[in-house]
């Protein structure tokens, strides 16, 4: 029996995974690709390919789980964790449109019909832990330019402007997963953060999902994500950890600088500016702003997955010395393409936060 | 190949024109830079080097011959800028098309990039030669 390629998976992928990467999935699974989406697309509309289909319903999931994430980190003790995971395995799962289609994205029409609220759409279990997967609806405002060229020729507005600017409202489905790790103390909040969203906007989800598990089981299990911002020069004076691919911090000759590595695989730790300009000083750097990408492979696979830390220049102290909310409280973790990237940049996370920890917590026991 | 075989190849083959005295200059001057200082070098680097303050005809072909020839000490590559300001470092495949084809796909969007050339970073770098015999 054929079965053709579902067009609806391509699609789903389309929304939401970077053409680079898409490109790599499609041809690790056996796909010939042409220049960019739409020819490919026209390329695989009459292909029948049991196995790709499968494969690639596989990394749609992955990406559902992991792909260009906010993610709040929250210390939880073994009880909490318990009580969390427990409350997930049993949690129903949804019974709208949502739920009926995952992994599948919606489209545009159906999206419009489909509500806003959020809906649990998967349970997720494997040996790292427990989570409960989310769909949602939000509009995302994207700003394009019109050429005056495409207007009709008799339209005043030719004479008027040169190029004018327009506001698309497009209603766009996202995913957040809550996520129970089983070896370590903690809870993951992890946001889909695509392009063209504000931070504002995903600091709103990230809030409303914390409110949500805290209301699953009763009582304010997460209360205040873990800062981030020590993580900064952590990471960044760490020569073992990737590549630094960008770097923003304050001088004590007092100068912001923001300093960006254009050529891949190069690291600005090593790059001959950086290095002059910081050995220059008798004073430390003071970074509040780091991206860094490390190199893997895995089943043939080249990865690259990148975390941003993002503060601001203000830093961590206010005036009389004391510091307040969180200055970093989530991070973006971006181009990866499933469980085995994402879970490599969260460890590394993990590893530098139990470094800058002074005291040793007490033993993760397993849960879930 | 080091780097008395490059200007020896340079001067044998380019002796005397009006291209060849540029790639000459070119090259003395591209060969003289710490390695880590030529990772990208933009035209505006090749004019500081030849002082010049305009890309001639000339400047094009000597530029031509140190990243295609035999004697070729560049290797030529693109960074694509969006109007985001995002920028993303071409393959020599995608820098390829973008020169001969003008054609480029949005790394993220997966959709053509209208008139690629115009949000192209072109830039060279410079291959690492052999040491020197003593």
């Amino acid at each position: 029996m054929e079965v053709w390629l579902d067009q609806s998976l391509l699609s789903s992928l389309r929304e939401r995974m970077p053409w680079l990467l898409a490109n790599r999935v499609l041809k690790a699974v056996g796909l010939s690709t042409s220049q960019g989406w739409d020819r490919t697309s026209e390329a695989l509309a009459s292909v029948d390919h049991a196995y790709a289909e499968r494969e690639l319903r596989r990394f749609l999931e992955e990406h559902i789980l992991c792909g260009e994430k906010m993610t709040k980190f929250y210390a939880v003790g073994n009880e909490g964790r318990a009580a969390l995971a427990e409350a997930i395995s049993k949690a129903p799962l949804g019974q709208g449109p949502f739920a009926s289609s995952y992994p599948l994205l919606l489209d545009e029409q159906a999206l419009g019909e489909a509500g806003l609220d959020p809906e649990l759409v998967q349970i997720v279990r494997n040996a790292e832990g427990v989570g409960a997967v989310f769909a949602s609806c939000v509009n995302l405002t994207t700003r394009e330019t019109i050429s005056t060229a495409q207007l009709d020729e008799h339209s005043a507005l030719r004479t008027q402007f040169d190029e004018i600017v327009g506001l698309r409202y497009r209603p766009v489905q996202l995913f957040a997963v809550v996520w129970v790790h089983s070896r370590h103390n903690v809870v993951e909040v992890r946001t889909d953060f695509p392009r063209g969203m504000t931070q504002e906007l995903a600091h709103q989800l990230q809030s409303q999902y914390r409110k949500a598990v805290n209301m699953l089981i009763g009582q304010d299990i997460l209360v205040r994500p873990v800062d981030l911002y020590p993580l900064v020069w952590s990471m960044y004076s760490d020569a073992s950890e990737g590549k630094v691919v960008q770097l923003t911090f304050n001088t004590s000759t007092g100068s912001v600088k923001d300093e960006r590595m254009r050529r891949t695989r190069l690291c600005l730790r090593e790059e001959l500016y950086h290095v002059g300009g910081v050995n220059a000083l008798s004073q430390d750097i003071q970074p509040f702003h780091v991206s860094i990408q490390w190199h893997l492979s895995a089943d043939g696979l080249l990865l690259a997955p990148e975390l941003t830390l993002a503060g601001t220049s203000r830093g961590a102290h206010k005036v009389g010395g004391g510091s307040g909310e969180p200055v970093i409280s989530a991070a973006l973790i971006k181009d990866c393409l499933g469980t085995e990237d994402y879970e490599y940049v969260s460890e590394r996370v993990l590893e530098h936060l139990r470094r800058l920890t002074p005291a040793e917590p007490a033993a993760a026991t397993a849960v879930g | 190949m080091d780097k008395k075989e490059v200007i020896a190849r340079l001067t044998s083959t380019w002796a005397d024109t009006p291209t060849g005295k540029i790639c000459l200059r070119l090259a003395e001057g591209l060969l003289r830079l710490n390695p880590e200082e030529a990772q990208m070098l933009t035209y505006e680097s090749m004019l500081a080097i030849v002082d010049q303050d305009r890309v001639t005809p000339e400047l094009e072909a000597a530029l031509t011959a140190l990243t295609t020839s035999e004697a070729a000490i560049l290797k030529a590559g693109g960074i694509f800028i969006d109007e985001d300001d995002t920028s993303s470092e071409l393959s020599d495949e995608e820098f390829a098309d973008v020169v001969a084809r003008n054609v480029l796909v949005h790394p993220i969007t997966g959709e053509f990039v209208d008139n690629p050339r115009d949000h192209v970073l072109p830039f060279f770098s410079l291959v690492k030669l052999a040491e020197s015999a003593h």
